[in-house]
């Protein structure tokens, strides 16, 4: 049962941080996956109890190389090393070293290289092709194929020594009696002495022939500009380029990775940000001290305004932090920069608004000719760096932020405009506190405005939600909430709520809401029809929804 | 040289269409036309592509596909095309010596059909006299001939009426080309109109003095009463075509299918089309519209693939005029296709190269397609789709700089870079809706 119960647990974490990287519901994957989260701390607090379950049940690295082994060895199981043996002091020796070296490198700012033997950022480097990632893989893969049980876990791998130190007096670890007589019965079978057979995949055959996004752009042509004025015939093309990197005086970071140097020591360089970035611009760094950390890279897209933080909603370490506090476009993550003497006004003589007129926010203005970047305004998304038609360098780029700018909305009103975007973007409700947003639910129907309300967030607060109705509102009244500001808001609806003394105001106001097929009345409204006290409405309402 | 029919006819397209005889018209000096002519624009590439440089999934950047337009071209010429259109800037000046090459392997004599062939000379380099001479002797250099039957003055109008005289009249490209017509170094003078009404109207007033044999207008259905609607700059082909049967000057019809914008399934179209001939295809119906009209000559059609020129020679062997009735589906099916959000650009691909590297007919192509479903697609089908109709990013809209060098070459006189900012404000905002959840 206890074996089954491991087996299902395991495959349930594989599957889930794997199908993350494909991008398919990131969400439950990055929520339960305990790579710096709370779950964290709980496996951590476990492990005295219930022993390493980390590297076993949740680690990705720690679950695949007991599949290999299972294969390759299926009838030796997961061998444990009896402490006694010689071999022990050898693995103790070594686990320690590398532990000892990880501290080192974590506390000298080289902690992107350190989390290189961790294990989600090798299977994250692994998916993603990153060539270093991959190559630590296929040698964790060699090693478990070699039949030494989950080798890098008990040899190499520095969470596993971590959750060890802390298994020492776990109830479940595998203690050696004191009628043990070193007889070395426990390693029948297995030649202990003899060097790990020689592969026949070695680390080179398994890497496969991939390569980054970077390596590929390398070596492109340079863009020749075709003099059009003096075309003669019709049809063709000009030859297109890919821009260089500009050396940007700092890098530009995601959105939500607020302070540079928390960040670099935070993220784990797994990639799940890359894989995920919606607006194509996140790429692995090569420099040393931010080795496979995310960064932005505008020649094959730019950060969408209207992205609600892809990368902070996957990032498991929280390095990348998700704001739902703001909307995407008042995060500031460095700012445009250009340069004449490389525009195309400059070098081909011609006029050119690209970067103007794909701004996002308006931060780029031409002036007698020449595009003036308001910094305050630009959010730095990279869009104009990205359409830039300079070459081989863009004209036109964007330098980070040590620490990037967050803007609060400032009144009332910019706090509502600020919610609604949210609204607008698919969130179905949105409460705010003090001037700052401070909760907001998605779903469908009365659940999300139930949901804030059984958590508190309704009190004295600001409410934004798509559609009010009688329901919504008596949900309202009975959280105690000051405003309430709705998409679509039933005609009723504002007046029960100005009965209890709560403001309302709407986009739009509709004498009745009407249910999802816009054939008859909403079932929720229908539920409350007739009663005129917020509780007893709200307790019908519940008892309706099942919540 | 008639090949004798022992089967009817050799080719296997034939088992599937009843192919009879082409219509036929006849020119001012009394030359049989078929009503069908070829416009050696859009050539076939080896890539599956044509020769513009645009193909439905993807772009052709490489060669003409001689071999199969030899027997494209055998094909046309068995079954009774005998016009063949090209122009010294078609293909990127390839199309001339290809289809030159097409005619001489046919087999056929030079007697058994005509050329017209056109004086391009857009590039102020090309302006002067002595460059207009040495376009006419590469034409026939490359056409292999010794003559051409119909010699045109390219797009007049385009650019505006100052360009126009600065091509033709100060440079006496003009009296050149009637004294080439009294050496019978080209059988007829016309020239084709695109643009600056008043180009067109300067030519007719001074039909007395040049006597012009034919010309060539855009003409079809949504042209014929909405022209102007698509742009002001316009002028209906109704009037153009009414203008010149009163002076009983021929018509050579372009543009009969608007690039293929009136070929492509479009829902607005077969809705009212359909019902009338369930089995005929759009084209087929926009060809019949043209040939109805008496003093057409010929309908050029720029046909690609070799299933267009079967069907088309189907549709002409022989043609069927449109009655009243279908006249008037026609006019619904038009004003149909006005109120869609569609941008009137027939992929002609005079813009290309864009200096930077925009592949702008695909982008209009690849729009126009988004915006003639039944049913919008999805904004992520529509992000998809994009990225298949253009595969490089860098050749998609957002790369524009608004140079606006491309919108001076635009026959349709489409305001290029406004088109291109608006898809890509449109495409932002899908990417945007996207990214959101």
């Amino acid at each position: 049962m206890k074996r089954f119960l491991k087996i299902v647990v395991a495959a349930a974490m594989l599957l889930s941080v794997t199908e993350a990287f494909f991008g398919f519901d990131t969400d439950l994957a990055c929520r339960i996956q305990p790579a710096a989260t709370i779950w964290f701390l709980v496996v951590l607090l476990l492990t005295p109890l219930v022993g390493r379950l980390f590297c076993e049940c949740f680690c990705p690295l720690g679950i695949i190389q007991s599949i290999v082994n299972w294969i390759f060895h299926p009838k030796s199981g997961v061998r444990r090393v009896c402490t006694r043996l010689p071999e022990a002091y050898a693995q103790q020796a070594v686990r320690w070293t590398v532990l000892a070296l990880f501290a080192v490198l974590l506390a000298t700012g080289f902690g992107a290289v350190a989390w290189l033997v961790t294990p989600y950022s090798i299977y994250g480097k692994a998916l993603t092709l990153f060539v270093p990632g991959v190559a630590v893989f296929a040698v964790v893969l060699v090693l478990a194929a070699c039949g030494k049980g989950r080798f890098w876990c008990n040899w190499i791998c520095p969470v596993g020594t971590l959750f060890t130190l802390l298994s020492k007096k776990s109830l479940c670890a595998h203690k050696v009696g004191p009628g043990c007589a070193n007889c070395k019965a426990c390693f029948a079978g297995n030649a202990i002495s003899a060097a790990p057979k020689a592969s026949a995949a070695s680390p080179a055959d398994d890497t496969p022939d991939s390569i980054t996004r970077r390596d590929t752009l390398k070596g492109v042509a340079v863009l020749a500009a075709v003099e059009a004025a003096d075309k003669t015939t019709d049809g063709g093309y000009a030859p297109v380029s890919l821009p260089g990197v500009p050396e940007r005086p700092a890098a530009v970071l995601p959105p939500g990775a607020v302070d540079r140097r928390e960040f670099n020591v935070k993220c784990v360089a797994c990639g799940l940000c890359i894989v995920n970035c919606r607006g194509n611009c996140l790429s692995a760094s090569t420099s040393l001290k931010r080795f496979g950390q995310p960064e932005m890279d505008f020649r094959r897209g730019y950060c969408l305004i209207g992205c609600n933080y892809a990368c902070g909603h996957v990032c498991p370490t929280g390095a990348i932090n998700w704001i739902p506090r703001l909307a995407r476009k008042n995060v500031h993550m460095g700012h445009a920069i250009w340069k004449k003497d490389l525009c195309i006004r400059t070098t081909d003589g011609v006029q050119c608004t690209a970067c103007s007129r794909k701004c996002p926010v308006g931060a780029i203005h031409i002036v007698e000719g020449f595009p003036v970047v308001d910094k305050g305004a630009c959010i730095g998304c990279g869009a104009c760096e990205h359409v830039c038609p300079s070459r081989p360098m863009p004209a036109i780029f964007v330098k980070g932020f040590e620490r990037q700018r967050l803007v609060w909305p400032i009144n009332e009103g910019e706090l509502i405009a600020e919610m609604k975007t949210l609204v607008m973007g698919g969130v179905s409700c949105v409460a705010a506190r003090d001037g700052v947003i401070t909760d907001r639910e998605t779903g469908r129907g009365l659940m999300p405005i139930m949901k804030l309300l059984d958590r508190g967030a309704l009190a004295h607060a600001v409410v934004v939600d798509k559609i009010v109705g009688r329901a919504a509102a008596a949900v309202c009244i009975v959280g105690n909430a000051r405003k309430v500001h709705a998409s679509i808001m039933g005609a009723d609806a504002a007046s029960l709520l100005k009965a209890h003394g709560v403001e309302a105001s709407a986009d739009k106001t509709v004498p009745k809401i009407l249910n999802r097929d816009m054939t008859d009345g909403c079932p929720m409204e229908q539920t409350v029809e007739g009663v005129d006290d917020p509780v007893q409405m709200v307790k019908s309402l519940r008892s309706r929804i099942g919540a | 040289m008639q090949l004798p029919r022992i089967f009817g006819c050799a080719c296997a397209a034939d088992f599937w269409y009843n192919v009879a005889t082409m219509t036929e018209r006849f020119s001012t000096d009394g030359r049989k036309i078929s009503l069908l002519g070829y416009g050696a624009m859009r050539l076939p590439t080896v890539d599956g592509g044509h020769a513009n440089g645009w193909a439905k999934d993807g772009y052709s950047s490489s060669g003409i596909d001689q071999g199969l337009l030899n027997t494209q071209v055998k094909y046309m010429l068995d079954h009774g095309v005998n016009y063949f259109d090209t122009s010294p800037a078609y293909c990127r000046g390839e199309s001339e010596a290809c289809l030159g090459r097409a005619l001489k392997a046919s087999g056929y004599s030079r007697g058994d059909y005509l050329i017209a062939t056109k004086l391009s000379n857009f590039a102020p380099q090309q302006y002067p006299l002595d460059e207009c001479r040495k376009m006419f002797e590469n034409s026939l250099k490359f056409l292999q001939t010794d003559y051409v039957d119909n010699y045109l003055l390219h797009s007049i109008g385009n650019g505006g009426f100052k360009t126009f005289s600065m091509r033709y009249l100060e440079n006496g490209a003009l009296d050149w080309c009637v004294k080439l017509r009294e050496e019978r170094r080209i059988r007829n003078l016309g020239f084709s109109y695109h643009g600056d009404p008043k180009a067109f109207e300067w030519c007719l007033d001074h039909h007395g003095e040049y006597k012009w044999d034919f010309c060539q207008i855009q003409m079809n259905y949504v042209d014929w009463r909405h022209a102007k609607e698509v742009n002001d700059r316009n002028l209906d082909a109704k009037y153009l075509y009414e203008r010149l049967t009163e002076l009983k000057i021929p018509v050579v019809i372009m543009e009969p299918l608007l690039g293929g914008r009136l070929a492509r399934y479009n829902y607005a179209l077969a809705k009212e089309l359909t019902p009338l001939d369930p089995e005929a295809s759009l084209a087929k119906w926009a060809l019949r519209f043209c040939g109805t009209y008496p003093n057409v000559m010929t309908v050029l059609s720029g046909m690609t693939r070799t299933e267009h020129i079967e069907e088309n020679v189907d549709t002409f062997s022989p043609l069927k005029p449109c009655s009243e009735e279908e006249l008037a589906a026609l006019e619904r099916a038009a004003q149909a296709l006005l109120k869609m959000n569609t941008i009137p650009c027939t992929a002609c691909s005079y813009c290309m190269p864009c200096p930077y590297g925009l592949d702008i007919p695909a982008i209009f192509f690849f729009h126009n397609d988004m915006f003639t479903a039944k049913t919008f697609p999805s904004g992520r089908d529509v992000l998809r789709l994009y990225g298949k109709a253009v595969p490089e990013e860098l050749r998609r809209a957002d790369h524009c700089t608004g140079c606006g060098r491309c919108s001076s070459h635009c026959p349709q006189s489409i305001d290029i870079p406004k088109e291109l900012a608006a898809i890509d404000e449109w495409i932002d905002s899908l990417k945007n809706e996207e990214a959101r959840r």
